[in-house]
């Protein structure tokens, strides 16, 4: 005892006793005092000492079943949930269901007593009755006083055993009349239930159905296929009256003696019966089984660890009584339920669907809703982009508008800084109208009438007249907003309008103006007023470069020239100071102004609109001194285009041409 | 005794205004010349048979009174009649600092026009 309490406690101090000296000296005492009270108590763990945080849990049957892999899995995880310290677990699983007799007791006895000697442990955890029996009657062997704890053992088991001190579990109760039950909700008005399984005297779980069947068969005919061979089985299944179900228990071993995972037989009986199998465990649902009241082995594996917790936390298993879990569960496999035509509202209340296919919606919902978004997304990027659109067209509009009213803006101000000259070259025609009417009013009283030279006299009043009113219209033109669209036009024209407007305030100036157009008519396609602008304002631009230009001589020069076949270009050359080498790239942006009072907005105008008819413009400096602006135009190439149009409408022939082949085949 | 027809020299750059001065002094019985620019002007034999000079003041190229200046500084007497569509203070003030016998505002009426070059020509 003695040793056995060293041995057992001596590893589990180990972690505390690795480190230091000092510490291996605190890990003997307490062996020693460890020792002292393990010999004065009956329990291994008496004391205020904590059992080994270390478990052995023990299956029955064959470790990958399943139902064995679920409670072993969830066991395992259970002991090592939350904070508390780790467990370390063992797995024993016995395979009782293939392997019995007390040879192979002993064996194992013997087995663990030696694979255990020096392993502590501070419980054992049993899972289903056979591993329980086992584990009572071996526990003073090899792990004496230390707790058990059990889960899925039934009800009645745990009622007939004599259990020691130290032991503690959850039962569950396996019932026929589950099964019954169950397949009455299936099988409406049944009348039959065949019963495929081990037989029940070798039947780890259901052992008591045996009991129960007297009662049962007062209202039910049975049909016992227990411990038939599989085949046999298989035969009479197939062959069941329509008021018939089957309940399906387990087969480990069939009458022929062979071995089965019990799933696997199940799956063969399945694949043959002509009526639904009712089934007593969740693990089997899903291999042909309708389902029925079953067994669920998570919380059998967890209420079983929680316990086992319990006690390495402290508490003694007296303290903690037996008692039955809730483990059966109304589960039932959807596509069984429809094959087999069962109303589900038949189901009992709370039933669990396994299985279920779902509807379209339910199973498309993803896609479906992924679908209907991607439709919603696209929805709004196209309501969005005709917004965005819109919104750009409008804004373009509104650029577009307000370009006009900036343009229309200056040409305002350009009119302005001619209006005074302009008014007061008015003022010229209207002389030269007063001064021939008052010599025609001499002329009329002279006689002889010279009616040849009233008259000359009469013609030159007019034209004076006309060109006072064609300086206001053209005035008037450049005030107005014109916005018109882009028509043909002679270049040539517009050079004359605009040096018409400006000769009055150049003259003022002392500014000569020359013009150099070419005398070829250049036809270019744009805006009339809008190319007298850029003239304007190219001129207005040269003009106030003069301004400060002492002495020498003061010239504008106006030039129109065909630059190649497709292009005409204006220059609008001063005598001016000519531009500074690093402004030569920024005259067109706008807001640039190298004047006091400038606002710096005619030559980016001058850009915008040039630009917009598809032109070009430039600014350079002249050999001689000044500054050149130069634009270049796409030029209309002749008005012979429209002519030859005319020519190609009034021949004939190409219908002549397309009726001949039709005249040939007649 | 008939004085000998006046002569008076128009310089205007504006061709329609100068052919309908000339209609209106001629139609008053004055002789005229004619010439388009102040260098124009200065390259004829200026002052041969010439009694007035009506001057328009904003020529282009050599202004009406710059030529004034250069008649004055070249000793000439030949009175000078300003005439401007421009009408403005400092031309004014120009115009009679370089010495002029009247200051016309086209469009003037050509009674304005005789009794200037009356006054400039008192014999006339």
């Amino acid at each position: 005892m003695f040793l056995r309490a060293t041995s057992i406690r001596q590893p589990a101090r180990r972690p505390d006793s690795r480190v230091s000296v000092r510490r291996f000296a605190h890990a003997a005492s307490l062996m020693i005092c460890a020792a002292i009270t393990t010999a004065a108590a009956p329990s291994a763990f008496a004391g205020d000492q904590l059992p080994p945080r270390s478990v052995v849990i023990i299956g029955q049957e064959d470790p990958i079943l399943p139902w064995n892999v679920a409670v072993s899995t969830v066991s395992r995880e259970t002991l090592n949930v939350g904070p508390s310290r780790r467990v370390i677990t063992y797995a024993e699983d016995l395979d009782f269901t293939r392997f019995g007799g007390e040879r192979y007791k002993r064996q194992l006895q013997l087995h663990f007593r030696e694979k255990y000697r020096f392993v502590p442990v501070g419980a054992i955890l049993a899972f289903g009755p056979a591993a329980l029996e086992f584990v009572l009657s071996s526990r003073d062997s090899i792990w004496p006083g230390v707790p058990v704890v059990f889960g899925a053992v039934a009800e009645d088991t745990v009622a007939k055993t004599k259990l020691p001190e130290g032991v503690t579990g959850r039962t569950v109760r396996f019932r026929l009349e589950d099964m019954v039950s169950s397949a009455r909700a299936v099988v409406p008005n049944l009348q039959q239930l065949a019963l495929a399984g081990d037989p029940f005297e070798r039947s780890a779980y259901f052992g008591n159905f045996a009991n129960e069947l007297p009662e049962l068969s007062k209202s039910l005919d049975f049909l016992n296929l227990t411990g038939l061979p599989l085949a046999e089985v298989q035969r009479k299944v197939s062959q069941l009256p329509p008021q018939a179900a089957i309940a399906y228990t387990a087969i480990h071993v069939d009458g022929n003696g062979f071995n089965y995972f019990p799933r696997e037989a199940l799956e063969s009986i399945a694949q043959v019966a002509n009526r639904p199998i009712v089934i007593p465990a969740e693990t089997y649902i899903g291999y042909g089984g309708i389902g029925g009241m079953v067994a669920v082995p998570v919380p059998i594996a967890e209420d079983a660890a929680r316990l086992v917790l319990r006690i390495l936390d402290g508490e003694s298993p007296a303290n903690l009584p037996i008692a039955r879990g809730d483990y059966i569960r109304p589960i039932f496999d959807w596509r069984e339920l429809i094959r087999w035509g069962v109303n589900e509202a038949r189901l009992p209340e709370g039933s669990e669907i396994r299985y279920r296919q779902p509807s379209f919606w339910e199973q498309y919902r993803g896609l479906a809703l992924g679908g209907a978004g991607i439709i919603a997304v696209q929805a709004t990027l196209i309501t969005g982009l005709i917004l965005e659109r819109r919104r750009r067209s409008r804004a373009e509009s509104e650029a577009r508008r307000s370009l006009a009213e900036v343009a229309h803006m200056n040409r305002r101000a350009g009119i302005a800084a001619l209006s005074a000259s302009i008014a007061h070259e008015l003022n010229q025609p209207l002389g030269a109208i007063l001064s021939n009417a008052e010599a025609a009013e001499l002329l009329l009283d002279r006689q002889p009438l010279d009616l040849a030279v009233i008259k000359e006299v009469l013609a030159d009043i007019r034209r004076s007249d006309q060109r006072a009113a064609d300086i206001i219209t053209h005035m008037r033109d450049l005030l107005r907003k014109n916005d018109s669209e882009p028509l043909e036009i002679d270049l040539n024209d517009v050079i004359r309008r605009v040096v018409e407007l400006l000769t009055p305030e150049a003259r003022l100036r002392g500014i000569s103006v020359n013009t150099l157009l070419d005398p070829r008519r250049l036809a270019v396609r744009a805006n009339a007023v809008h190319l007298q602008q850029v003239v304007l304002n190219l001129a207005l631009n040269g003009m106030e470069a003069m301004r400060d230009t002492a002495g020498g001589e003061r010239r504008l020069t106006l030039r129109t020239a065909v630059t190649n076949d497709a292009h005409v270009e204006v220059t609008v050359s001063d005598t001016g100071p000519g531009l500074a080498p690093d402004t030569l790239d920024h005259v067109f942006e706008p807001f640039f102004s190298t004047k006091r009072d400038g606002i710096g907005l005619g030559l980016s105008i001058a850009r915008t609109i040039i630009e917009r008819q598809g032109g070009t413009i430039s600014a350079e400096n002249r050999p001689g001194g000044g500054a050149t602006f130069r634009f270049i135009l796409p030029s209309l190439v002749s008005s012979s285009l429209p002519q030859a149009d005319a020519d190609i409408k009034q021949a004939p022939p190409a219908r002549t041409v397309a009726r001949a082949p039709a005249a040939a085949a007649t | 005794m008939p004085a000998a027809p006046r002569t008076v020299a128009i310089v205007d750059d504006d061709a329609e205004l100068l052919k309908g001065l000339e209609r209106l002094l001629n139609a008053h019985g004055l002789g005229t010349k004619a010439f388009p620019s102040a260098e124009a002007f200065l390259a004829t034999d200026s002052g041969i048979g010439i009694d007035c000079v009506l001057l328009d003041v904003h020529l282009g190229g050599m202004s009406g009174i710059a030529l004034r200046r250069a008649l004055s500084a070249a000793g000439s007497r030949l009175p000078v009649i300003f005439m401007t569509a421009f009408d403005d203070e400092a031309t004014r003030q120009q115009a009679q600092a370089a010495g002029c016998v009247a200051y016309l505002r086209k469009p003037f009426p050509g009674r304005a026009l005789i009794e200037a070059i009356a006054q400039a020509v008192p014999n006339s």
